[in-house]
């Protein structure tokens, strides 16, 4: 086990330096972030002399050695856009994204997971038709798209809801819903086909030769198996929510690091961009690392066979 | 199912946590105005950045020596009057009585202490671009400065607009970049929170030297996204939005709670031409021609719903020195391919135009646009768009032929053509050595009515040598509440000290 966590941290370790590394170069490839500060008016000796100010004249070899090292360190450097150093930025935003990354993901769950059991014990019914339309429409409609027409219907022509930022449980509904839409749709069908499964496996079989309370099978006998692989999904799935909240919190106003992140990139605010991604690099890796770790306590086999 | 449990109540323990650090609401009983914009101020600062949304909101608590009115016209605020000693001296007399938000009295030390600061290099405030040519501030007496100029500086007043006054104890005591998140300055409102990217919330100063302000609240709430903005605007959720996309208009107007008011802005829309590079433009011919096969008239109707208002040369009437006599090149494309078939482009002419999407109001719309009507002058034109970071780092050295440009500059006096035309000016790629030496000859003109004579002549050169399709100055479009009565401004400014909400 040792060995495994050993390996598992290294892979982790690569994994970050590698984000680190992409989003370097990336930002870097995108625009000037001088010429997106200066007044349009002002003169080329003073852009200059701020380009001198802020490190950017030097050799690209060198902010990146300067980077890394202030990475190692905690150490992004100071946004460009506000006056703070860009770390403190990204960690004020943690709760707000945290916050709303739960939430959907508990949505997710309680949505998804009986929608799927359901589907499984009536397959070809009129439900289960109706849970396979929705889980189409739940992986393909774009978040930004459905995030307006919530606004719109609860915001705008029912007046239930406010349109967007953070101050109460209303304001959590609509970003939670618009972000929770397509894990809900991932879920059901997951739990949906791992529910049949089981459900075609030699001990249901018995248990309901048994007489067996259907409602009985399904909850206590068959859902405890079907739940592994929701599980490993649902982790991952909390890492795609975490960084990939980015659309949605920027339409509800939400201010969390996925808003940062791309106002950060508007702005060309090199150290802000860089310590987000690291934070959702680590956040994710962390979150896999953990799954993966409790997936290897609980089924050896994993452990045995990931080391081969 | 444990883990199922767990990880439920996990989720729940998070959900608690979020909301207990949610923030409570506000008192009622007190006028409130809630400003949707879609980006937060970089800092509270009073001179270290300086975009137009910063300014925005700085503008309500800090005051500088000098202020524009309604008609852009330059008039003294801290200031009490000015004299004009010599081609590199200034006196100016300030206000008595006035005071910061902690007691601090406003005097000569202010002005001498914030203009210090921001010309010293060290201190890397974006502010240093619009007051540089000042040499030194002497203090005269308590309320009497001298500011000595290192070279003539017609604009020096127009540019102390947006150097908000600092109060010298206080930032020496605490640093500078302490007023960053603690704002003290001698305006209308005081910071009472700030709660980065989410909201930024002003209370009144009840000793304001202007006088209360009707307002008790100004909340400066950030919506990145347009459409939640004017959602925001239409349920009441908040009371004003700048940049309102035409294409709203008529949900803003029909919603009965908010209607949209426009006015011409300082932020001028022109197809640069490059003729640095080798190129067809390079003939001043073709850029005439260019000029006259565009029918600028048709598309501000139509592309622009109306919403933009033409401009005869580089100047529009919010700027000091417009020449009001200009007239703008006609639509005339019988002329236009003649002074092409003159250049040698007879039988036709291949130009790329490069463009900005989503920078300018309806760029993606009028650019396709201007390049039909050019295809009917037998000019054949490529459109390539760009996002505006990429843009921004080609513009003015590495477009060939023909490109978009739009330019909001603070100062409005005539003096900012030397910006738009000087020859290796940022973001300029046309060279002229006439009017280069135009420049040189007027810029350092003091005497206002030479100098409005010079600029006048200038304008009509610069017309003439066609750097540009002079195109429109962009209408700056925003959604009011109707509970509301303010009226927006042609500096892009919020200013609501004098704003009112309706009993």
């Amino acid at each position: 086990m040792k060995r495994f966590v050993l390996k598992r941290f290294v892979e982790t370790v690569i994994v970050l330096y590698l984000a680190l590394t992409a989003v370097f170069v990336m930002v870097r490839l995108t625009g000037d972030p001088v010429l997106l500060m200066i007044p349009a008016d002002a003169t080329p000796e003073f852009i200059e002399q701020f380009r001198r100010e802020m490190g950017f004249n030097k050799p690209l070899i060198v902010q990146y050695g300067n980077f890394l090292l202030g990475a190692v360190h905690g150490d992004f450097g100071k946004s460009l856009r506000q006056q703070a150093g860009a770390i403190s930025l990204v960690i004020e935003r943690i709760p707000a994204s945290l916050l709303l990354t739960t939430t959907s993901v508990f949505i997710a769950l309680i949505a998804s997971i009986p929608i799927g059991i359901f589907s499984a014990s009536k397959r070809g019914s009129l439900m289960d038709k109706l849970g396979t339309v929705n889980a189409v429409f739940g992986q393909s409609i774009p978040n930004f798209w459905l995030g307006l027409m919530l606004i719109l219907v609860f915001s705008v022509f029912l007046r239930w809801l406010p349109t967007g930022g953070m101050g109460s449980w209303k304001h959590l509904v609509l970003p939670a819903l618009t972000l929770a839409a397509y894990s809900v749709a991932r879920i059901t069908r997951l739990t949906r086909s791992s529910m049949i499964e089981v459900l075609q496996m030699d001990y249901i079989q018995t248990a309901r030769a048994k007489g067996l309370k259907e409602l009985k099978i399904l909850w206590k006998h068959a859902l405890k198996n079907a739940l592994i692989p929701i599980i490993t999904i649902t982790g991952l799935q909390i890492g795609v929510i975490f960084g990939g909240a980015v659309i949605t919190e920027t339409i509800f106003s939400w201010p969390g690091l996925g808003r940062l992140l791309v106002q950060s990139i508007y702005f060309r605010d090199f150290p802000t961009v860089q310590a987000s991604v690291f934070i959702i690099a680590v956040m994710v890796c962390f979150i896999n690392l953990t799954v993966d770790l409790l997936y290897a306590l609980v089924n050896p086999e994993i452990r045995e066979k990931s080391m081969v | 199912m444990k883990k199922f449990r767990c990880i439920a109540s996990m989720a729940f323990v998070f959900l608690l946590i979020g909301f207990f650090c949610l923030p409570a609401g506000m008192a009622r009983g007190e006028t409130k105005v809630i400003v949707g914009l879609n980006s937060d101020a970089r800092s509270l600062d009073p001179v270290l950045v300086m975009d137009a949304t910063t300014t925005r909101v700085l503008r309500h608590i800090y005051d500088a020596l000098f202020f524009r009115d309604r008609n852009m016209k330059v008039i003294p605020e801290l200031a009490e009057s000015y004299k004009f000693v010599d081609d590199l001296t200034w006196m100016i007399k300030l206000k008595k009585g006035i005071k910061f938000h902690n007691g601090e009295p406003f005097n000569a030390e202010s002005v001498k202490f914030t203009i210090d600061f921001v010309l010293d290099p060290t201190n890397k405030a974006f502010t240093r671009t619009l007051i540089d040519r000042i040499d030194r501030v002497e203090i005269i007496d308590d309320y009497t400065v001298k500011i000595v100029t290192k070279q003539a500086f017609p604009t020096l007043l127009e540019n102390l607009i947006e150097v908000f006054m600092a109060p010298p104890k206080f930032a020496k005591e605490k640093g500078m970049g302490y007023l960053s998140d603690h704002p003290v300055g001698t305006g209308a409102y005081k910071l009472e929170s700030w709660s980065k990217d989410r909201e930024i919330v002003f209370i009144k100063n009840e000793s304001y030297w202007k006088g209360v302000p009707q307002i008790d609240k100004v909340v400066f709430r950030i919506i990145p996204e347009v459409s939640p903005r004017v959602s925001a605007l239409v349920v009441g959720e908040v009371d004003l939005i700048p940049d309102v996309p035409p294409h709203l208009i008529n949900q803003i107007n029909n919603s009965k709670v908010a209607t949209v008011k426009g006015v011409p802005g300082r932020r001028i829309i022109f197809v640069g031409f490059d003729n640095i590079m080798e190129g067809p433009v390079k003939d001043v011919r073709v850029r005439q021609a260019l000029n006259y096969g565009v029918d600028i008239d048709e598309i501000i109707r139509t592309v622009m719903e109306g919403y933009a208002t033409r401009t005869p040369g580089p100047l529009t009437p919010i700027n000091k020195h417009f020449d009001p006599s200009l007239k703008p090149y006609p639509y005339d494309p019988e002329k236009a391919k003649k002074l092409l078939q003159e250049a040698g482009y007879g039988s036709g002419l291949n130009l790329t135009f490069h463009s900005p999407q989503g920078r300018y109001l309806k760029d993606k719309e009028f650019v396709p646009a201007i390049a039909a009507q050019l295809g009917k002058i037998g000019v054949n034109v490529k459109v390539v768009f760009y996002e505006w970071g990429t843009y921004l780092k080609s513009l003015g050295r590495k477009f060939n032929d023909i490109h978009i440009n739009g330019r909001s500059d603070r100062e409005l006096e005539g003096g900012i053509m030397y910006a738009w035309f000087k020859t290796g000016a940022q973001w300029v790629s046309f060279s002229d050595p006439e009017i280069d030496k135009e420049l040189e000859r007027t810029m350092p003109i003091i005497n206002p009515k030479e100098r409005t004579n010079a600029f006048k002549q200038l304008q009509a050169k610069i017309q003439q040598a066609a750097p540009w399709i002079f195109l429109w100055e962009q209408h700056d479009l925003y959604g009011v509440s109707n509970r509301l009565d303010w009226k927006p401004r042609a500096d892009e400014q919020l200013y609501l000290f004098d704003a009112k909400v309706k009993k």
